[in-house]
């Protein structure tokens, strides 16, 4: 029964293959672009955050720079003429279209002994250049942006702030020191500012347009917020309040990191869309300033992820393509091997003529087909041969069945063969080989007193043996008669055999002629195993045998007849060489020596029993080793004359 | 069983080895037919080497001599054999049919003799 097909285990190998060859491809292209993307992203990020930066370090620079100029140029002046020192300041202002504003601030009566300050600020307002005296609105000289560049003898930038007094905006504020020599010492006057709008950088910054959800953000030197597009953290808010706030340690961090001044690409979660991020961020030197660009990554990735989407979805239509094609392929395949297989079971119950399906394909299952085809036929042919041969064989072997029954049925098979004659007992059998054979014995009665008996073994095996055998013994029978010795009886026999003898069949025969009321037994021997005499005292004892030559094989030969006498109790027993060449496993024959050595033991026991007994020894002998030929034994005991 | 023919003048010698049995006595058969049909009647049969012989081996000698005998007055002599060999023909009394030697040399030189 099929219960995995050809086309099941094929689709799921191959289907199998493909995906894990396609999961590995997909893996590694993904992870690969990703890589490559990010490694873009990086660059481009850093370098955006870079160019940002260098545009506002441009525009604070510049602002650095005109205010040191001024500066240098207000150090070679005298202060004395109000008005063109205002109007120095205003033109300034005006001419720098950075400048936000600015004032020279100076020192406690340091202008005008009379007046304890003098801060003239002009700045830019609704289109017009407005001016007011600082000094005014509060006393400015505790403050950062004047303190600072007094104490450290240096120009600073303030950290950002909302100037409500001056300006009413947020914005960040150059301040430099003024100092006038006064007997040759430097004294410290007063600062010069310069305020920069942050709305401008604002601008900068806000106009950074990453993606769809991509900004940046400016930071100032203690982490406040300058720009974000998240306007209520502007100014409100530091990076590590903002932290603290989402309990955020990275971003504190990061926080560290940006007012140290260090640059760096890092992952980050937005603060406004609570995305994944990757933020670059680099430092605004002049300032001291931190910038920091916000790459969304899902933005970022969504075309490598668009990409492999539509991968994926090729894929998958490819799949099912292929597996289509295959199952349909290999259904294909698998058809005509399923219809073989049908049309074999047919004639496998016996319909050798069924017909095999018309399988043309030139593939190696159209050879398969032919092939079938071809073993159809020559199973047919087998088939009728065989049957053929069983029949004639059957035939053969039934004939050679009743071959041997005829056979034995022409000797003599009863027994005791004349329970009225007490002085005298003869026992006889054949156990046959295997196949019909040559063996035979006979005895009959040539007159009152004398009876007469033989055992022959015709040469060969099979039909042929058989049928010589049945032969002999008439001819043997017919050539006795009152008075006719056994030597007569032989030479007879022989010349008639002889004749017309081509094939040279020949027969080993021992016969003889008992006197029932002597006990005197004539014998005469054709080339026939020496029979054994049993008496009581003496054992058992191989008579001399006259040694004539087998009969059939030579016309004219002459045979001996030789005399012993059985006295009452003693018998005379006969066999062929089926007995003494009996053979083992081992190779071994049975031999005259064991047969004289069995026989001696079972003298007394009635001639049944020792020829069955010596029937069994035989059979112990050979163990299991098949008989090769006919085992014939015969047995004449006398008992006296009555 | 191994069959090899032996010409000296005009004596035949055919020396067997192995099982001389029905399933080898034809090809022994075709040679001695072979002889006695071109007249060769001067015949040895080794059988020093034979080391079992059935009564087809023992039909085959026995036709074969009776043609060289009665028709072609010439004979079969045999060289050997190994004692269960040479039992078979004593005791079916075949040692008295034929004439057995020690060796091949003793045959060839009885055929030279008569």
């Amino acid at each position: 029964m099929i219960r995995r097909g050809i086309a099941f285990k094929l689709t799921l190998y191959i289907m199998t293959g493909i995906t894990l060859i396609f999961a590995l491809i997909f893996g590694y292209n993904y992870l690969y672009s990703r890589r490559i993307i990010l490694k873009n992203v990086e660059d481009n990020a850093r370098n955006l955050a870079l160019a940002t930066t260098n545009r506002i370090d441009k525009i604070l620079r510049s602002m650095e720079v005109a205010t040191t100029n001024l500066a240098t140029f207000l150090q070679q002046t005298t202060y004395e003429e109000k008005q063109k020192l205002l109007d120095l300041l205003r033109s300034y202002v005006e001419c720098n279209p950075e400048i936000y504003g600015s004032t020279i601030a100076f020192e406690p009566y340091a202008y005008d002994k009379n007046s304890l300050y003098f801060s003239p600020y002009y700045y830019k307002s609704e289109g017009e250049t407005k001016f007011i005296d600082v000094g005014e609105a509060y006393h400015y000289f505790h403050w950062t942006w004047y303190q600072i560049p007094k104490e450290l003898d240096r120009p600073i930038w303030t950290e950002p702030f909302y100037d409500v007094g001056a300006g009413n905006i947020i914005m960040s504020t150059y301040s430099t020191p003024l100092y006038r020599t006064v007997s040759g010492e430097k004294e410290f006057l007063g600062v010069l500012t310069a305020d920069i709008s942050l709305e401008g950088l604002q601008d900068i910054v806000s106009s950074i347009k990453i993606f769809e959800s991509g900004y940046g953000f400016l930071i100032s030197r203690n982490g406040t917020v300058v720009t974000h597009p998240s306007k209520d953290l502007i100014m409100h808010e530091t990076i590590f309040s903002v932290a603290e706030a989402r309990q955020d340690a990275h971003l504190r961090e990061i926080g560290r990191k940006m007012i140290k001044g260090e640059s760096g690409f890092v992952p980050f979660t937005s603060i406004v869309t609570e995305h994944k991020c990757w933020m670059a961020y680099c430092p605004v030197p002049s300032t001291g300033w931190s910038l920091a660009v916000i790459y969304p990554q899902d933005e970022l990735m969504a075309d490598v992820v668009n990409l492999n989407r539509t991968v994926f979805l090729l894929f998958l239509v490819g799949f099912f393509l292929l597996l289509g094609v295959i199952v349909f392929n290999a259904r294909s395949i698998t058809k005509p091997l399923r219809m073989l297989s049908r049309a074999t079971r047919v004639i496998s119950t016996g319909n050798l003529d069924a017909e095999f399906p018309q399988i043309k394909s030139r593939d190696e299952v159209g050879n398969l087909a032919e092939s079938f085809v071809y073993m159809q036929d020559s199973l047919k042919r087998y088939i009728q041969d065989l049957t053929e041969t069983t029949a004639a064989k059957e035939r053969i072997e039934s004939e050679l069945k009743i071959a041997r029954e005829i056979q034995m049925s022409i000797i003599p098979k009863i027994f005791p063969p004349f329970p009225d004659r007490p002085e005298f007992d003869i026992f006889a059998c054949i156990e046959p080989a295997k196949e019909v054979g040559g063996d035979l014995y006979d005895f009959f009665f040539i007159d009152d007193d004398h009876i007469c008996f033989m055992i022959g073994d015709v040469s060969g095996k099979g039909v042929p043996a058989s049928l010589f055998m049945a032969v002999t013994k008439t001819l043997f029978k017919a050539n006795t008669g009152e008075g006719i010795s056994p030597d007569e009886i032989l030479t007879r026999l022989n010349n008639e055999l002889s004749r017309d003898n081509e094939s040279c069949m020949f027969v080993t025969i021992f016969s003889g002629i008992l006197n029932t009321k002597t006990g005197e037994v004539l014998y005469s021997s054709a080339g026939h195993n020496p029979p054994l005499v049993l008496c009581r005292e003496k054992g058992a004892e191989y008579i001399g045998t006259p040694g004539g030559i087998a009969v059939g094989a030579r016309e004219g030969l002459s045979y001996k007849t030789e005399r012993l006498v059985l006295h009452p109790g003693e018998c005379l027993f006969m066999y062929t060489d089926g007995v003494t060449e009996a053979a083992n496993l081992r190779d071994e024959l049975f031999s005259e020596k064991r047969l004289l050595d069995d026989l001696s033991p079972l003298r007394d026991k009635p001639i049944k029993d020792i020829v069955s007994s010596l029937m069994e020894k035989i059979e112990d002998f050979s163990q299991g080793a098949p008989q090769a030929d006919d085992i014939t034994m015969m047995i004449i005991k006398y008992f006296g004359g009555a | 069983m191994e069959i090899t023919v032996k010409e000296s003048g005009d004596v035949q010698t055919l020396i067997l080895k192995g099982r001389f049995d029905v399933m080898t006595a034809n090809s022994a058969e075709k040679e001695l037919n072979a002889f006695l049909e071109e007249g060769k009647s001067k015949i040895i049969v080794d059988l020093m080497d034979v080391n079992y012989i059935s009564s087809a081996g023992i039909r085959v000698l026995l036709a074969a001599v009776k043609v060289a005998r009665e028709e072609l007055a010439g004979d079969i002599r045999l060289v050997g054999c190994r004692p269960h060999v040479q039992k078979v023909f004593d005791m079916a009394g075949f040692s008295q049919i034929f004439k057995f030697f020690g060796s091949l040399d003793e045959a060839v030189e009885s055929y030279q003799q008569s």
